[in-house]
């Protein structure tokens, strides 16, 4: 005889034998498969609740601190421009002295047909900021490079 | 099956029906199939449940349910072999009180010889004598149901039988003998 056969013939002989009742049905499985499955579902509804709350608030988050607040607009240097028209004049020394005086930069008088609507946008800062206007001349007049950007743009533009 | 008044836990499957029948079909075997692997009832009993648990999570989602018995008893494989290497890391609490002894079972000293040879043998060498000589499947269904190569199962198989003889020693031959004249 073959050994596998006689293996095969002792391992049918111990589990063929007397075999205590099946205490296990088919209801406890179903109630327990129920159970896990609605486990689970819990589970699952409140992984996804938990993730999309989490991905908006991190949205939101990001998207508040992209947009941050609105940097402060520097109101134009019109004066300046102004300046090298008027740079042989006598007035235009005196405003980088005259820091507190706007309407000194510019020179109505000199050339009137030129300078009103420039001589408009320096007052306007003036007039809305009442409380700035010696920042907002002392700026440009400090520096020398805006001024000599200024100058060209104002005088081609005419 | 299912007609046992119990306290209604939620609407039930729709498998529910196909799953009771199959199980009335097949628990036994399975619980058969398990004993042979761990050499306990009550544990062949805990084996199969939870196997028979895990196929009831799953059956919405077999495709093929004419391949049942194999997908069944590869979870029932799985499971043991699981529980095997998961012993080591059981939270058991060390008690004063004994423990609770499991009637003895009408069996013969030869059953309880087999047993005690089975029970010698490595888990997975345990189970490929089980799938190949028991459950009576080829070496490569074995080597798919186990998930090793088919030289794996050949050699297990041999080291196995080989324990199996040098462990049943004298009594092997009587086995033998007995069993097939119970066959007969």
């Amino acid at each position: 005889m073959d050994p596998e056969d006689d293996v095969r013939a002792f391992l049918t002989g111990v589990a063929g034998g007397p075999q205590p009742p099946m205490r296990l049905e088919a209801a406890d499985v179903i109630e327990r498969g129920g159970r896990v499955r609605r486990r689970r579902k819990r589970f699952a509804v409140a992984g996804t609740s938990a993730a999309t709350a989490v991905v908006l608030a991190v949205a939101g988050f990001l998207a508040g601190h992209r947009a941050g607040p609105p940097e402060p607009l520097e109101p134009a240097g019109p004066g300046l421009s102004t300046v090298a028209p008027t740079s042989s004049s006598p007035a235009a020394t005196s405003p980088p002295t005259d820091v507190g005086t706007p309407t000194a930069v510019a020179p109505p008088a000199v050339e009137p047909e030129r300078t009103p609507p420039r001589a408009q946008r320096t007052t306007t800062p003036s007039a809305a900021r009442p409380q700035r206007p010696p920042t907002t001349t002392s700026i440009p007049s400090r520096s020398g490079e805006t001024t000599a950007r200024d100058v060209p743009t104002v005088v081609t533009s005419r | 099956m299912i007609s046992r008044s119990r306290p209604s836990t939620g609407p039930g499957s729709p498998w529910d029906g196909e799953f009771a029948r199959y199980f009335g079909e097949r628990a036994h075997s399975l619980r058969s199939t398990a004993f042979l692997l761990c050499g306990d009832w009550h544990q062949a009993e805990d084996l199969t449940q939870a196997a028979l648990l895990k196929l009831y999570l799953a059956w919405p989602r077999l495709s093929r349910h004419d391949a049942l018995d194999a997908y069944a008893r590869k979870v029932v494989l799985r499971t043991f072999l699981a529980e095997h290497r998961r012993s080591r890391w059981k939270r058991e609490r060390l008690t004063d009180a004994p423990p609770e002894l499991p009637a003895e079972d009408a069996t013969s000293d030869q059953d309880m010889l087999v047993r005690q040879a089975l029970a010698v043998l490595a888990p997975k060498q345990r189970a490929v004598l089980v799938l190949r000589y028991f459950e009576d499947l080829s070496v490569e269904e074995t080597a798919q149901a186990l998930g090793c190569s088919t030289g794996t199962v050949k050699s297990q198989a041999s080291r196995g039988l080989a324990t199996l003889r040098k462990r049943l020693g004298p009594h092997y031959g009587a086995l033998t003998f007995s069993a097939t004249t119970e066959r007969r």
